[in-house]
């Protein structure tokens, strides 16, 4: 009987100990600087941090709050801390209707120290060429700290932080049909390594560069089986007006062919990822190929993902992320983001001059602390709401590193979804100019 | 369906079901800090043909493939990548056939071969190791390289022949399933870039002596036929896509085998120089190897080595009235090519720009000059037995120039596809030989075919000219991919269609329709694979 006792003594204790600890690690949630010092300069330069200016929309939601598609009416307020797109999306007979959102407390997010150093040095440095476009004395960080109308607020998505380097292993896109269920998956592995305007770990840009190159993308396709070996080289040239290069290897040939720079509008093998939406805006900025118009609409603040931080061999469970998750279990798919937290955001409107060109316009979401794109919706040539994106980041509480982690695209016109889902190493030191050219596609060539 | 034939059906359709219910292999996975990833298929499709051409097609059920292919590549740090992919190939055809006349004559020959595909060249396709270094990559064993950039006709693709023992349309948009690999040493070297030149990779290819020959069904003769002047093939055979079978033939042949040997002397070398020039990307390419194709070395009309004869005279009905004991006596020779070429390609705005078109065009050039090119051609002879004039086989040096000019286009049709492009690829191909054969002897080059001679006239001209246009698009998030694939012949004015409706279900099953269709006034470009109209399913499963 005593022994009984003591076994079953253990098991509570057990028990307990491990419930403190699933707690400690889910409240691994806050993103929490770990470079004092950087936090401070960084608030310094922008004049402002996060917690010190939200909290004005809708008070009356709060931190510690859940809300779902139960109880989401109550809150009015809700509709100006969402994008229309998303608080469609509270409506549980929606398409793809979004997981409950749990509310956290807004956090100071920085980037890293060769960053800010940079921005700071473009203020004198910095500034748009006669085209209203180009980027003149660019040398990297955030082109400027102020944006004071639409073409330099654009300048954030062409240069945004993505750190000197990263590699996806894998990204993966995970398609979902028209009842936002399951309906097949693609994986790649994808490289990034920047030659112009570094600021995390490399000593200076990669030289030589004589095509003026600032980043390049490379990548395979690992899975499914007709896609693997699938292996591409894309460029990005500084010159506004020069297409990007990309080299593709099919491997059913067994040969590289160069594809059109300017095919950048059909979806990635019929997920809703568009190469121009990479990255939420990774069009041209260009004054010729597809010009725009852009125009800040505002500046407010917004119920948005919470970032996580974890990097390679980790991922998002192992590091105890354990409730970011995509949940395909039931009768439709949830994209769960552990927690959601006002941001201050500047509102980026782009209208396409050339109607030949896939979208009417955009609303491009940035996050005023870090220039980062968190949400987008996206409108076709009738002004219908076509695509809609909303993502959460990784971002290294250090300060230097960042890679994606869950972006949620639905495609509202076509009742079809896709999550693209990450793992990967953060500014990996081994990435150089072997990811970035034809060596890579010799390479993987199979 | 007799019990063997609902067997046979009934084993394939179980082993697919047990082998897709399984769990799915990973595509990627560690083991011991290596990495691996692991991919293939399992095949089966049938191909039902229905033109009814007596002599060269099965009215009926013409193939039954059932094919596992499965692909390991394991990385070893960040420079040492081993990989093999083998493959198992059987046609049940032979089987379910099995008993049906009209295959057992024509087609029970190559049971043997194609049945089972049991020899280890068959079975590991590819076996390799790279090594890769900042500057340097070495890539050692057997091995598959594609050299070129045309589509449907090979060009500068001349390192590793085809297998074309199911015909020329298999796999006709990659070859990356027909091609034969072999055992070569490919050495790359990547300069910096300098000026407008980047990109730039030197290639170096060595085989020490594994000659492959391509691989046809029974004879194999003059699938090259369309590159040479004059040619001389075979009744109503051998074309451009085409291959040769015994069928129909007057005399029996005694060779000399002179078939390849894998011998150091018969070592073959290439060398490529790639690199972009702006907004140009080039390949500078030499070969010299061994030819893919044998030639037929003429020796002399005689008896036969082993006393077969032949008729040689015939009654009213026909019957065979007298017989001879005669054969046509050749060498089979490889003899060496020696090849340099070019091929370009270019994104141009100026057309998209002119047409208010999003994409642009990316043309493709690709162009081949074969030095002292060894052609069969015909001679005529006096017969020594009849004294009449023969027409036999010759071998014919010549220059010859090829070239192909195309585009890949990615098109928005919104009527037709709303959502996604319509990839659009156009080829133009023209073939032109330096030096025609003069006039024999006898001073003409007509088609004089006794009959005792073997051969038959048909020939090729100086300039022989060749089209392509594939169309593909991609519907309902790329779940249904129809695609269109023509090809035309210009000097025969034959042509071929290949239609496919592809449909991807998961991550796993990619089911696909596919109907060929070979029609025009002179079929025989396209050899015993003329009329070959045929609809195929395959079903096929992933992992």
């Amino acid at each position: 009987m005593k022994r009984r006792l003591t076994r079953g003594r253990l098991a509570a204790w057990l028990a307990i100990a491990v419930g403190i600890l699933c707690m400690v690690s889910a409240s691994a949630h806050a993103w929490e600087t770990k470079d004092a010092q950087l936090a401070a300069d960084w608030e310094k330069m922008l004049g402002f941090k996060a917690p010190d200016v939200v909290g004005k929309v809708a008070p009356e939601i709060k931190p510690g709050m859940v809300i779902d598609g139960s109880n989401y009416k109550q809150y009015p307020g809700l509709k100006e801390l969402l994008p229309k797109s998303l608080y469609d999306r509270l409506d549980p007979t929606a398409y793809a209707p979004l997981a409950p959102l749990k509310i956290a407390k807004t956090d100071q997010y920085h980037l890293s120290r060769g960053y800010l150093t940079k921005s700071l040095e473009n203020i004198k440095k910095c500034r748009l060429a006669a085209d209203g476009l180009t980027l003149e004395g660019y040398q990297g960080g955030l082109p400027f700290i102020n944006p004071k109308n639409g073409n330099e607020l654009v300048q954030m998505a062409g240069y945004p932080y993505l750190g000197d380097s990263f590699a996806m292993r894998p990204m993966r896109l995970r398609l979902y049909n028209a009842k936002n269920k399951p309906e097949r998956e693609l994986r790649q592995h994808l490289n990034f390594l920047r030659y112009k305007g570094v600021t995390d770990w490399r000593e200076g840009d990669i030289t030589p560069n004589p095509q003026d190159i600032i980043y390049v993308v490379s990548g395979t396709f690992i899975y499914p089986r007709d896609l693997s070996g699938t292996s591409y080289v894309r460029t990005r040239y500084v010159g506004a007006n020069q297409p990007d290069s990309f080299l593709l290897y099919i491997p059913s040939m067994r040969r590289i062919r160069r594809m059109s720079g300017r095919d950048t509008q059909d979806p990635l093998f019929g997920s809703d990822l568009v190469w121009d939406d990479y990255n939420v805006y990774w069009q041209k900025l260009s004054t010729k190929d597809f010009p725009c118009e852009y125009r800040i609409v505002k500046q407010t603040e917004m119920l948005l993902p919470t970032f996580t931080d974890y990097n390679w061999p980790m991922d998002r469970t192992q590091a105890g992320y354990t409730d970011y998750r995509v949940d395909e279990s039931g009768d439709q798919v949830y994209l769960h983001f552990g927690s959601w937290q006002r941001r201050p955001v500047t509102v980026l409107e782009i209208k396409s001059i050339d109607s030949a060109y896939l979208y009417s316009r955009r609303i491009i979401t940035f996050d005023s602390e870090t220039f980062l794109t968190l949400h987008t919706d996206l409108y076709d040539n009738g002004d219908r709401l076509w695509r809609s994106w909303v993502r959460d980041y990784n971002l290294s509480q250090e300060g230097t590193g960042v890679m994606e982690d869950l972006i949620d695209i639905v495609d509202v016109a076509n009742t079809h979804r896709t999550i693209l889902d990450f793992k990967g190493h953060m500014n990996p030191r081994w990435m150089d100019p072997q990811y970035a050219d034809v060596r890579f596609l010799s390479r993987k060539a199979k | 369906m007799s019990k063997m034939k609902l067997r046979l059906v009934m084993f394939i359709a179980v082993g697919i079901v047990c082998i897709a219910s399984a769990p799915a292999f990973a595509a990627f996975y560690t083991i011991g800090g290596t990495d691996v990833m692991m991919d293939g298929y399992i095949r089966q499709e049938f191909s039902y043909n229905y033109n009814n051409e007596s002599t060269i097609n099965m009215d009926g059920l013409q193939s039954a493939y059932s094919i596992l292919y499965a692909d390991v590549a394991a990385e070893f740090g960040r420079h040492v990548e081993v990989r093999g992919i083998v493959r198992l190939w059987a046609d049940m055809a032979y089987s379910l056939n099995d008993g049906d006349s009209h295959w057992d004559t024509y087609f029970r020959g190559a049971r043997h071969e194609l049945q089972f595909l049991d020899e280890f060249d068959d079975i590991v396709r590819e076996l390799y190791v790279t090594y890769t270094a900042a500057k340097f990559q070495f890539r050692v064993g057997r091995q598959q390289i594609g050299w070129g950039e045309s589509d449907g006709l090979r060009l500068m693709d001349v390192i590793n022949p085809l297998d074309l023992r199911r015909g020329p349309f298999y796999d006709t948009q990659g070859y990356s399933e027909v091609r034969i690999p072999k055992w070569l040493v490919k050495a790359e070297y990547y300069p910096d870039s300098f000026g407008d030149i980047n990109n730039i990779a030197l290639q170096l290819i060595w085989n020490p002596g594994d000659i492959q020959e391509q691989q046809h069904l029974q004879l194999p003769l003059f699938v090259d036929a369309h590159l040479a002047p004059d040619a001389r093939v075979m009744p109503n055979t051998a074309g451009p896509w085409a291959v040769e079978t015994a069928v129909g033939h007057d005399l029996p042949f005694a060779f000399t085998y002179d078939r390849k040997t894998d011998a150091l002397r018969n070592s073959e070398f290439g060398a490529r120089l790639s690199f972009g020039w702006g907004d140009t990307y080039l390949t500078l390419n030499f070969w010299h190897g061994i030819a893919h194709e044998s030639l037929f070395d003429f020796s002399y009309i005689g008896p036969h080595p082993l006393g077969r004869t032949i008729p040689v005279a015939f009654d009213a009905a026909g019957n065979p009235i007298a017989f001879e004991n005669m054969a046509v006596h050749a060498d089979l020779v490889y003899p060496r090519v020696t090849y340099a070429g070019v091929t370009a390609n270019r994104e141009v705005a100026f057309f998209s720009q002119l047409l208010g078109i999003a994409t642009n065009p990316v043309f493709r050039f690709e162009a081949l000059y074969s030095f002292d090119q060894n052609m069969n051609s015909n001679k005529v002879i006096v017969d020594l037995n009849t004294g009449m004039p023969s027409d036999v086989f010759e071998i014919i040096e010549t220059d010859q120039i090829r070239y192909m000019v195309g585009f890949d286009w990615p098109i928005r049709v919104k009527w037709l596809n709303p959502k996604k492009n319509i990839f659009v690829s156009g080829q133009f191909f023209h073939f032109y030989t330096v030096d025609m054969p003069t006039p024999d002897q006898f001073g003409n080059e007509t088609d004089i075919v006794p009959d005792s001679s073997p051969y038959h006239s048909w020939t090729f001209d100086r300039n022989q000219t060749y089209g392509s246009l594939l169309l593909r698009t991609e519907y309902m998030n790329e779940r249904l991919v129809p695609s269109v694939l023509f090809v035309q012949d210009m000097g025969t004015g034959a042509h071929w269609a290949v239609t496919e409706i592809g449909y991807k279900i998961g991550d796993h099953w990619r089911p696909s329709l596919r109907w060929l269709y070979v029609d025009g006034a002179y079929q025989e470009s396209f050899g015993v694979y003329r009329k070959r109209d045929e609809v195929t399913l395959r079903i096929q499963y992933q992992f």
